[in-house]
């Protein structure tokens, strides 16, 4: 027997290495790590190119802009400009779209996690690169174009801080893929504010000066213009960046900053302005046609500075705004879809109609009767639709005109050829534009103590509407007028003390408004950070 | 000789009694030819039963219709046996005709019972195992082995949601016990590991037997697979001696015997003119788009089945197509199965191959998106047409945005090509009487292909950009393999059973996928996906992938005077899918009985026939949650986007890596007892099970930052599970006439998810306060409040956490909205999570229940099963929808929307209610015809009547309380406008042994 059990020993230990499955795995459809770096055009696709997929996005709260439920929700829905009312059965969603416009949302609000998680995760992304160059810069510390992708991406962290600042206020800076949990501390605004301007300064001198909404190889990317606009955006709303008590003074920023330029100390105001004229000596100008900043093809464009690349079928970046905004009936002329959503606030409308009618009203909104791709009003079953500007409210439900109030979204140029129901289409979503430059400039000046009537007066011009004096409430008017539904308006109201002040279904609304909470869930997750003041 | 399945004592002993005296026997006077039938008490004949003269080595075997001719005196006395059944002592007192019966042996506890790598007996074992014989499977419509296993064991939960045939069920053993994945139990087909999909795959009339493993003393065995039970399926084999032709068949009729009715065209016009509507859209026509998607249904089985066998070689071959017609229009599904088992004695027996050979392939024609249909039937606008407009395309509401022609979405053509083919083999080699050694291996591979074409006229078509096809394979190579040595040694008053196992599984997915859109013409459906204009990133992509799995076992049962029994199970596991150094794992396990009934001094208490107590303990893993490659930090597509000004596809890494990935391991503790009195006329099993999943598998949320993405799945929290099981048997009548046996079981389960936080890579990470879990769907749901059933630590899995109240408040005009409570200090009312919230309730059933009562009268039989649920609630989202008004009149509403008046849509317990029930899942009845006229090529026909799915009893205000509530998933505890319509269906089955 004993002699049998070796025998049968044997044949396990024979069993043994043939059961001895490899418990290695070697993925094969999946790019490990080893593969990831191994070439220049590997390393350019793999730390920086990539992180241009994420300015886009194909929704749920990601992406700059274009997208629906994320930031440029956040920056429309809560100022004046615009709302997405209840309509009846529609639109309602648990309260979520009343939240925003009220100024009544809480730090569980999806849209604001949505955005949390969508600005950290690009900074993951980018800090996971950043951390690669890094060491490739260690072991070829001669290399010269590595520092030229880690300028290219640090800059682009700090656009992202940016938002997060704007948002959110008191972040935490994270500056790599390998910081550990208890090392995430936030930060004050201000100081967050000086991490950004210093990124962007000590990375500007690397960046190309090329135009970014042109396509070719620098199409899309950060680039100097890029950063410029940023550095005047930076410094025009100083004061409200550096002010680290936002719940005070009713809501107007009163922060102070001064920007260190080459040594010298200068007012938030100068840097402003110098950061314009610097955008401009690189050969940025108005579009005769206002409309053609946002065509189907608008990558001609020499007005538009930072755009996110669009294309039906070569790339991936969704327009989801347009779609949102017309009236079911209105989409499905094009095949597409409407969502009957977004529309103008009684604010917006009566900014518009200051005086005679601005010439930009019906290149920024569809109201009244619509004509649909073959000439002919488009029908609502039986009957032409119309849209009904000055029936709009917070919720229209039971309303006779509970489908059709609403002044909808006109900017961009309806694609016939755009895919995934409209969402897909050929125009470039624009985030920086040349107007933009010029009212920042004229503002910075009035503010100053100086004139802005030239700058101001070329962006009227351009539409044929009559000249205006540059003052803070027209310059404030003025950039409704030009920059509808490009996600600007809460960050000027915020600049203009004027965000929590009441309009039609708002009342005036605490100052602590002016700063999101940091989402619940972020809080609950890591106890080290603690909510904005109010919430 | 393959005594495999039922082999009793006293048989053995009468065989060898007659042996012996035969040696004695001298002479023979008298001889006459007695000719007789062997029946069982149900008047089936017996195949293969022993006739022997007392005495004597003469006999004979009976044939296929249960007769035998024997040449005996007519003073001679015959013993028939036969296993499984008592044998009979019959003197010929000189007659020539003898009709003899065959009672079961009883004394099933030497049955031969496969617990997992090993078999014993139920006297051997001593953990928490339970066998479902063929005679005990569900009867009636059985289209699915699941369907045969239902309610006929304690702690076994298996739910099917609606009538759709191509709907499978779910099951759980014991509940849930791990957060993600891994719950289903594994399922061992004649060794083969599988997963439901494969169970689904078989027919269920080749099934011989389940045994299901429910406490980890014995699923422990399966270490990192036996986590959530395991049902180890026997299919029926060919049986020495034996030829067999069989055919069974069903037939049945199905139909939709509940709907949602809501207000018909003319109520509709009614409330639009009484709520001085303007927008309502009056398409002219009276139509109820449910009813117009309702067909007649039909389902239908049938089997052929044939083998045979000689002492050394046997074989079975079965063939079967499954056909069922859905209630619903273009709903369907057909399965056909083929299945071939031999094996071969060689050696003198010392070598023994078993093959076996299962391919199937099943189609289904899906009803595509079950929210977005059935919603859309429900509230479409009644007035419209139910035909086509001229230009082909469907009427619409252009309004109702959240919901489509309903007609026009059963014309996509969604579809599934299901294909198997499962091999396995096995060589035993009897090395001695002691000892053998036994080689195993599996190969199973599954193609399942996708098939969906939306038509370029309808509304769904329209918005994809002029329709839309779609085509995807994915395909798994799975192969296994053991091998074991088993030593078996019974001296004196020990019996030692010893097991030592190796084992390798290799699992290989591959699949691809593909879209086009923009056709021009329907004609090609997804034949011919070049005829669609549009291919753009992410319309095609391909996988490769998979894991190893690599395992060790030993095993000891012993058995000491027939009282003592321990088993002791050791395993251990490594997986491909786990951290660099976390691939092994540790599967203990330890089970002790105590048969007090063959104690002195219970041994001579009559009426006690069996008194077992059970105790065990055991480890299992669970690694299923885990996809290959989890632990690895790579990159994949993330998007497409100009690089040097032309279009790239980029790379990024699209999820965090855990590095540290582990096996989540449960603990369980299980006692029972197992009796049986008067003969056991009175069975009765007790269960008490406690067990402990830790390093729960779950996709936590993580904070971002530092983390890049805000889901990792981790191994971090804790959870815990109780229960207690009782089954009882009782047959008051059981004699020649007549039998009826009574049997049920309850199952009481209790669930509390202990942690969800812990230690990650050397950083504690905290859990989410508030988990959720399901939301309502549809107009006016897209986000806010909505959500219904959620995760909280210390709280059940699956728990209502929402706003209170106390009912409806008049706003003053009219119109009633939900009033809801303040529940905290806070002044204003917070419908937040960590707000104006309570815990609410459960969705997971605390008591489970199952009763079964057969009853037979000479050849007529009649046997019905009930089932229950209790102790839970269900969010009824469908009446909440359906009963706003706001939604009114884009979106069509019940009937008693408009007398009720609500106009709210706010998430409250107000529509939570009480989802206990009583289901009475069928009623069969049958009867076996006399074939005395046709016994010499026909053995019996069987006719069978029955109508499943009779009638449930609930207070349940929704359609059916029977919705998912056990899956954790996006619908637990949800009933939102997603039902399929209940069906019942009347049937007819014949089954024909020749």
């Amino acid at each position: 027997m004993k002699r049998n059990l070796s025998k049968y020993s044997l044949i396990l230990s024979f069993s043994l290495v043939l059961f001895g499955c490899s418990l290695d795995e070697t993925p094969i459809d999946q790019l490990p790590e080893s593969e990831a770096y191994k070439s220049p055009a590997l390393i350019y696709l793999n730390t920086v190119a990539n992180l241009y997929t994420e300015i886009g996005g194909t929704g749920g709260g990601n992406g700059l802009a274009g997208t629906d439920r994320g930031i440029y929700d956040l920056n429309t829905f809560t100022a004046d400009e615009a709302l997405l009312p209840t309509r009846g059965g529609d639109w309602f969603d648990g309260g979520l779209w009343q939240d925003l416009f009220k100024h009544n949302w809480k730090s569980d609000n999806s849209v604001i996690l949505n955005s949390w998680n969508y600005l950290y995760r690009v900074i993951g992304k980018i800090n996971m690169s950043l951390d690669k160059l890094n060491s490739l810069i260690d072991e070829n510390p001669d290399n010269t174009y590595l520092p030229i992708y880690k300028a290219e991406i640090r800059a682009l962290r700090a656009m992202y801080y940016y938002y997060l600042m704007d948002l959110f206020g008191r972040v935490p800076i994270v500056k790599s893929a390998t910081t550990q949990i208890s090392d995430v501390q936030q930060s004050t605004r201000s100081e967050v504010f000086n991490f950004v301007v210093t990124e962007l300064q000590e990375s500007i001198p690397y960046l190309s000066t090329a135009n970014s909404s042109k396509t070719g190889e620098y199409y899309g990317r950060m680039t100097r213009p890029v950063a410029y606009f940023l550095m005047a955006k930076l410094a025009l709303n100083a004061q409200v960046y550096a002010d680290d008590d936002w719940t005070d003074n009713s809501g107007i920023p009163n922060g102070n900053a001064s920007f260190n330029i080459n040594g010298t100390s200068k007012t938030p105001w100068e840097v402003t302005v110098a950061y314009c004229d610097s955008i401009t000596a690189l050969g940025y100008e108005l579009e005769s046609d206002f409309s053609s900043n946002f065509s189907i093809s608008n990558e001609s464009s020499k007005e538009n500075i930072f755009v996110i690349p669009m294309d039906p079928t070569n790339f991936t970046a969704r327009n989801m705004n347009l779609v949102r905004s017309r009236h079911y009936a209105h989409g499905k002329a094009y095949s597409q879809d409407g969502w009957n959503g977004s529309s103008a606030t009684k604010e917006a409308l009566a900014i518009f109609r200051k005086g005679s009618e601005d010439p930009r009203m019906q290149k920024t909104y569809f109201t009244g009767k619509v004509k649909g791709p073959d000439g002919n009003y488009i029908k609502d079953v039986d009957v032409d639709l119309e849209y009904k500007p000055d029936a709009i409210a917070l919720d229209v439900s039971g309303t006779t005109f509970e489908k059709t109030a609403g002044a909808r979204m006109a900017k961009y140029e309806t694609d016939p050829t755009a895919q995934a129901a409209g969402q897909l289409p050929h125009n470039d979503w624009v985030l920086f534009r040349y107007a933009d430059v010029l009212l920042m400039k004229s503002e910075a000046l009035v503010r100053m103590g100086l004139s802005g009537d030239a700058d101001l007066g070329k962006v009227r011009a351009r539409v044929n509407a009559p000249a205006r004096v540059a003052t803070l409430d027209n310059i404030l008017d003025e950039r409704l007028l030009e920059l509808a539904w490009e996600g600007w308006r809460r960050q000027d109201l915020i600049r203009f003390g004027k965000y929590t002040q009441p309009i039609s279904d708002r009342p005036t609304t605490a100052p602590f408004r002016t700063v999101f909470p940091i989402p619940a869930d972020v809080l609950s997750l890591n106890t080290n950070l603690t909510q904005n003041p109010g919430y | 000789m393959v005594l495999k399945f039922k082999k009793s004592m006293k048989t053995v002993l009468f065989q060898i009694i007659g042996l012996l005296m035969a040696v004695s026997a001298i002479a023979q006077t008298g001889q006459t030819n007695v000719k007789g039938t062997v029946r069982d008490v149900k008047g089936e004949p017996i195949i293969g039963a022993t006739i022997l003269l007392q005495g004597t080595t003469v006999g004979t075997a009976t044939d296929m219709n249960g007769n035998f001719t024997l040449q005996a005196p007519g003073n001679g006395v015959l013993v028939v046996s036969y296993i499984g059944y008592k044998s009979e002592i019959v003197p010929i007192e000189n007659r020539t005709n003898i009709q003899i019966i065959l009672h079961e042996d009883i004394e099933v506890l030497d049955e031969v019972v496969v617990v997992g790598y090993a078999t014993g007996s139920q006297r051997t074992i001593s953990g928490a195992v339970q066998k479902v014989s063929k005679k005990d499977m569900n009867v009636g419509v059985v289209v699915n082995p699941l369907d045969a296993l239902k309610g006929k064991v304690a702690g076994v939960n298996i739910q099917k949601t609606g009538g759709d045939p191509t709907a499978g069920s779910s099951i759980r053993v014991r509940g849930t016990t791990s957060l993600s994945g891994g719950n289903d139990p594994l399922v061992v087909i004649d060794g083969m590991f599988g997963d439901l999909g494969l169970l689904n795959a078989l027919s269920p009339g080749d099934i011989e037997s389940f045994t299901i493993l429910k406490d980890a003393s014995e699923t422990a065995q399966y270490g990192s697979r036996g986590a959530s039970g395991v049902i180890v399926v026997t299919t029926q084999k060919g049986k020495a001696g034996t030829k067999i032709l069989n055919y069974e068949g069903t037939f049945g009729i199905e139909n939709s015997y509940k709907t949602i009715d809501m207000l018909s065209a003319e109520g509709y016009r009614k409330a639009v003119i009484d709520g001085g509507y303007v927008n309502a859209l009056d398409g002219g026509a009276n139509t109820n788009f449910m009813k117009e998607m309702l067909q007649t249904g039909y389902t239908q089985n049938h089997r052929i089945s044939f083998g045979g066998g000689t002492a050394e070689t046997n074989f079975r071959a079965s063939l079967g197509i499954i056909d069922q017609k859905g209630i619903i229009k273009n709903n369907g599904m057909q399965n056909y199965t083929a299945k071939i088992d031999g094996s071969q004695l060689l050696f003198d027996n010392k070598l023994k191959l078993d093959i076996g050979i299962f391919g199937s392939k099943r189609e289904n024609r899906y009803v595509n998106d079950y929210q977005k249909t059935f919603y859309s039937a429900a509230s479409f606008n009644p007035t419209l047409p139910a035909m086509q407009n001229e230009d082909g395309s469907w009427p619409e509401d252009p309004n109702a945005n959240e919901v489509d022609n309903p007609l026009g979405r059963l014309t996509i053509d969604d579809r599934e090509d299901n294909a198997y083919l499962a091999t396995n083999g096995r060589l035993t080699w009897n090395i001695n009487d002691n000892l053998n050694f036994s080689a195993f291996g599996s190969y199973t591979y599954n193609a399942k292909e996708n098939l969906n074409y939306i038509p370029t006229n309808i509304k769904a078509g329209i918005r994809e950009g002029r329709g839309k096809a779609y085509r995807g394979l994915n395909k798994s190579n799975i192969l296994m393999g053991n091998l074991s040595l088993n030593y078996k040694k019974i001296v004196e008053r020990h019996r030692l059973d010893a097991l030592a196992l190796v084992e390798g599984q290799k699992y290989d997915y591959t699949g691809f996928s593909a879209n086009a859109r923009g056709f021009d013409t329907n004609y090609f459906l997804y034949n011919n996906l070049a005829a669609g204009a549009i291919v753009k990133y992410g319309d095609v992509s391909s996988y490769k992938n998979g894991y190893n799995l690599s395992s060790f076992l030993g095993r000891v049962n012993y058995m000491y005077a027939d009282r003592y029994i321990a088993t002791v199970n050791i395993r251990f596991d490594g997986s491909s899918k786990l951290g660099e150094n976390n691939k092994w794992g540790f599967f203990p396990s330890a089970s002790l009985a105590w048969v007090m009934s063959e104690e002195d001094f219970m041994k001579d208490i009559d009426v006690i026939d069996e008194f077992k107590l059970r105790a065990g303990y055991g480890r299992t893993g669970n690694q299923d949650a885990i996809s290959a490659y989890n632990s690895l930090l790579l990159m994949g597509p993330s998007g497409i986007t100009s690089v040097n000004g032309v279009p790239t596809v980029t790379y990024s890494y699209n999820r965090n890596a855990n590095p540290d990935l582990k096996w989540e391991t449960k603990n369980m503790f299980d006692v029972g007892v197992d009796m049986a009195f008067m003969n056991r006329r009175l069975t009765a099993n007790i269960d008490y099970y406690y067990s402990k999943t830790e390093d729960l598998l779950y996709d936590y949320d993580v904070p971002v930052p530092p983390f890049v993405h805000p889901k990792l799945l981790a191994n971090l929290g804790e959870m815990e599970n109780s229960g207690l099981e009782f089954t009882i048997g009782y047959s008051p009548i059981r004699n020649r006439d007549m039998d009826l046996t009574i049997s049920g079981n309850v199952a009481y389960q209790k669930n509390k998810l202990l942690s969800l936080s812990g230690t990650y890579m050397g950083q504690v990470l905290n859990a989410a306060e508030y988990m959720k879990l399901a939301r309502i769907n549809g107009a006016g749901f897209q986000g806010g409040n909505t959500y219904v059933t959620y995760q909280v630590v210390g709280q059940p899995l699956g728990v209502f956490y929402l706003p209170k109240s106390n009912g409806l408040i008049n706003d003053g005009l009219g119109s009633y909205t939900y009033n809801v409570l303040n529940l905290d200090d806070d002044p204003n009312i917070n419908l937040n999570d960590g707000g104006d919230r309570y815990f609410a309730g459960q969705a997971m059933p605390k008591v489970l229940m199952g009763t079964n009562i057969n009853f037979r009268y000479k050849s007529f039989d009649i046997q019905t099963q009930l089932n229950g649920a209790f102790g839970h609630k269900i969010y009824n989202g469908t009446s909440l929808s359906y009963m706003n008004m706001n939604t009114f009149p884009t979106y069509n509403v019940l009937p008693e929307a408009p007398v009720k008046k609500i106009f709210d849509s706010t998430v409250t317990d107000y529509w939570l209610e009480k989802g206990d029930y009583v289901h009475i899942a069928y009623v069969a009845m049958g009867y076996n015809f006399n074939v005395e006229k046709v016994k010499n090529w026909v053995n019996s026909i069987r006719l069978t009547a029955s109508v499943n799915n009779l009638y449930t009893f609930t207070n349940y205000s929704g359609l059916s309380p029977m919705i998912n509530s056990t899956t954790v998933n996006g619908s637990l505890g949800l009933d939102d406008k997603q039902f399929y319509p209940l069906t019942r269906t009347y049937s007819l089955g014949l089954s024909i042994n020749f």
